[in-house]
């Protein structure tokens, strides 16, 4: 699985703790989020999605 | 807003695996003047320093959460509970064999309850390194922002 998250992140200027923040999950999560070692929950791609307002499909891609 | 640690969490790991490094050393003197080699004062001393070494790890590991927590980041999130659950599933299996081979080599413990402590303090070592491992397996962090 990829993501797009570190370019969203780059494009909204969101740090990784600001978007851990914004999910409610550790700075780690979003590490291995980013370099697509970690299978979300729905919940979590949900959020990550909804903080660049985006679907979870041009988020996280399969 | 950026959040506000006092203490980088990267540098408070090294000293806590330190602290805990010298409470097992501490730990192993103990036991090796409890064969008579020091004195009585001499052993009380050491371990009232061993139990301020215990007591150091734990609150700075409850320091370290509790940082964390005010920052705003949770104590624990799906990632991390996935980790405990599959390193507790690991060092389950792997304690199956930890425990046979002791048992196998029960004749090398002079006492049963060094041979017990030796199996339960082994499948707690597994689980903290299966933790460890598989926290680790994964890249490591290139951008800590």
């Amino acid at each position: 699985m990829k993501t797009r998250i570190k370019e969203l992140r780059a494009r909204f200027e969101l740090t990784q703790s600001q978007l851990a923040l914004k999910v409610g999950v550790r700075r780690e999560t979003i590490v291995f989020l980013e370099k697509g070692k970690y299978m979300p929950s729905l919940k979590l791609a949900r959020d990550v999605a909804q903080v660049f307002g985006l679907p979870i499909e041009e988020v996280f891609l399969f | 807003m950026q959040p506000k640690i006092t203490m980088d969490s990267n540098r408070l790991l090294p000293l806590l695996l330190g602290t805990v490094g010298l409470a097992l050393v501490g730990a192993g003197l103990l036991r090796w003047t409890s064969a008579g080699a020091l004195a009585l004062d001499s052993r009380i001393l050491l371990g009232a320093g061993l139990a301020l070494v215990l007591g150091v790890v734990f609150a700075g590991n409850r320091r370290r959460r509790e940082q964390r927590r005010e920052a705003g980041f949770p104590a624990d999130d799906e990632l991390s509970l996935k980790w405990k659950h599959e390193a507790g599933y690991i060092a389950l299996h792997l304690s199956f064999f930890l425990w046979m081979a002791i048992f196998f080599f029960q004749d090398h413990f002079g006492e049963r309850e060094t041979m017990l402590g030796a199996g339960l303090l082994g499948s707690a070592g597994l689980y903290g390194l299966t933790l460890l491992i598989l926290q680790k397996r994964t890249a490591r962090d290139e951008d800590p922002h």
